[in-house]
């Protein structure tokens, strides 16, 4: 995957968290960037429950179900790379 | 206790009414319909009797009104155990020779009285379809009888053979009222059978009513239908369709009534209020007594004997509790003086540990103005285990401005704790609901 195109992977994660965020009564931290620790985003694990829910609807996969994860994402950039290389194949 | 069969042998007129052509997708055929009488059914139930040599155990399926009710008459009070088989078939708790025709006699034998054990099917909604023991009085008790009933024209829109459906054919037949057959899949054939037939009263399921009220053949009508008697029973009821038939119906008494196949108890509730006061947790209603459990689960007891005696018929599948009450396993929740259900106790999803029942989160979609039909169920998470998902259909009458899907999610947000809120609402164009007119909770909705 391109670097581009990661950014708008990154860009369409971000959307669905906002949505997400709105939904789950959950509020986001002002700036969201690679570093950015998953559970410090705002989300709890029911918003990012949601989120992967929704990630399945707009882009057909659910990484978390279809791949022998060893270790789960712990960051924002962790949480793109993984979706990045599902969605890779 | 009389029988069922002298019960009704000194009634005349119309009994039954059923459309041979139901399924057809001809027009109105006159031809189609049949009629039987009172008089007809006693005679060949008696008939049927005359013969001899009846089985202390059969098993009767449903294939035309008629048949089903002369055997049902014919067999009461002497056969030992009546299987009331559903259109897909129960295996019988034990191992019997029973087919698939209208009535089958698996065991011979010599008896000409008996008390009948009635083996009703449950819709397995939430679960897998189980038998259910009744006896004719635990069946019967809950029947308004009285002359004034007898000029009432019922349409049965359930299955004859499930606990909704019996109720409403014993109502009818010990009042020596007519029973018209409405248990056809289609909602404009059947309002085209309640129109023709001039069906005063209807009992069905909320789901079925809304059916109904979006077909638009109701208030399209002219002359306007006549219907006096409106039950809603079967699923929880809602403040709007309750408000909604009200509207539509000014001079037809409305009530909901909570039973259960279980439970085979019940009431009624006619102050055009969803749920029923929370007054009758401690006075009782309608001779049963009521209470709520730690777990917000309702018990009731009609009476301790009666129950006792289905406990021991049930074996394990009927919970009583030491002072006879009989567990629900309906969910309620006490709020304003009023109890309203919530949900079935075991059909909840199951979200991170946190219980939600599906109709609660229907009961909320339905109060927007926005919806007008609503399926809840669960969709497999791989990080909560399960999260909720909505099916609506939208109300046609309404100039949605903004996204649809976004408004009923703020919505939601307003009433439902966070664990509760839909994850995702797809709007449909219509909701499957099942042969019992309820519908079908899990994710592929089947017909049951």
């Amino acid at each position: 995957m391109s670097d581009l195109n990661r950014t708008e992977l990154a860009q369409t994660i971000l959307d669905t968290m906002s949505n997400v965020a709105v939904i789950a009564d959950c509020t986001l931290i002002d700036t969201i960037t690679d570093e950015t620790v998953l559970l410090q985003s705002g989300l709890d694990s029911l918003g990012f429950a949601m989120l992967v829910a929704q990630l399945e609807e707009d882009l057909g996969i659910d990484p978390f179900s279809e791949m022998q994860l060893a270790v789960y994402p712990r960051t924002f950039g962790e949480f793109t790379a993984l979706y990045a290389s599902a969605l890779e194949g | 206790m009389l029988s069922l069969l002298e019960q009704v042998s000194n009634f005349t007129g119309v009994a039954l009414v059923h459309n041979t052509k139901a399924d057809s997708s001809g027009n109105d055929d006159a031809q189609a319909i049949q009629c039987t009488t009172y008089e007809t059914l006693i005679v060949e139930a008696k008939a049927l009797r005359a013969k001899g040599n009846l089985p202390c155990q059969a098993v009767l399926s449903f294939e035309n009104l008629t048949t089903f009710v002369t055997y049902l008459l014919a067999y009461e009070s002497v056969v030992a155990n009546l299987y009331l088989q559903p259109e897909v078939p129960l295996a019988l708790p034990n191992k019997s020779n029973a087919n698939k025709s209208s009535a089958s006699t698996p065991d011979s034998a010599d008896k000409n009285t008996a008390a009948t054990v009635w083996h009703l099917p449950t819709s397995g909604t939430t679960g897998t379809p189980k038998w259910i023991a009744h006896t004719s009085a635990s069946l019967c008790r809950a029947i308004k009888q009285g002359q004034q009933h007898q000029q009432t024209r019922w349409a049965l829109c359930y299955q004859p053979f499930r606990y909704a459906g019996l109720q409403v054919l014993l109502q009818s037949l010990l009042n020596g009222a007519t029973l018209v057959d409405c248990t056809t899949a289609d909602t404009t054939k059947k309002v085209d059978i309640i129109r023709r037939e001039k069906v005063n009263a209807i009992s069905a399921t909320p789901t079925l009513w809304r059916q109904f009220l979006l077909s638009s053949a109701f208030s399209d009508s002219s002359p306007p239908f006549t219907i006096e008697k409106i039950t809603l029973g079967g699923e929880i009821t809602d403040a709007p369709l309750l408000a909604l038939l009200a509207s539509q119906f000014p001079n037809a008494k409305i009530m909901h009534v909570y039973a259960s196949t279980e439970a085979g108890v019940g009431f009624a509730v006619t102050d055009s209020q969803p749920g029923f006061p929370k007054q009758w947790l401690t006075t009782g209603v309608n001779e049963n007594s009521l209470k709520v459990d730690s777990e917000d689960v309702l018990w009731i007891k009609a009476n301790a004997a009666q129950n006792t005696e289905l406990k021991k018929i049930n074996n394990t599948i009927v919970e009583v509790d030491s002072e006879g009450y009989v567990n629900t396993n309906d969910v309620v929740m006490i709020k304003d003086n009023r109890v309203y259900f919530k949900g079935r106790a075991n059909g909840a999803i199951n979200v991170g540990g946190q219980k939600v029942h599906p109709e609660h989160v229907e009961q909320v979609l339905l109060q927007s103005p926005l919806v007008s039909q609503a399926r809840v169920y669960a969709k497999k998470s791989s990080i909560m285990g399960q999260l909720v998902v909505a099916d609506v259909v939208l109300s046609a009458s309404k100039d949605i401005e903004t996204k649809p899907t976004i408004a009923l999610l703020l919505h939601c947000k307003k009433h439902l704790a966070r664990f509760e809120m839909p994850t995702k609402i797809n709007v449909t164009d219509s909701i499957a609901i099942n042969a019992s007119g309820k519908i079908g909770r899990t994710q592929q909705a089947s017909a049951e």
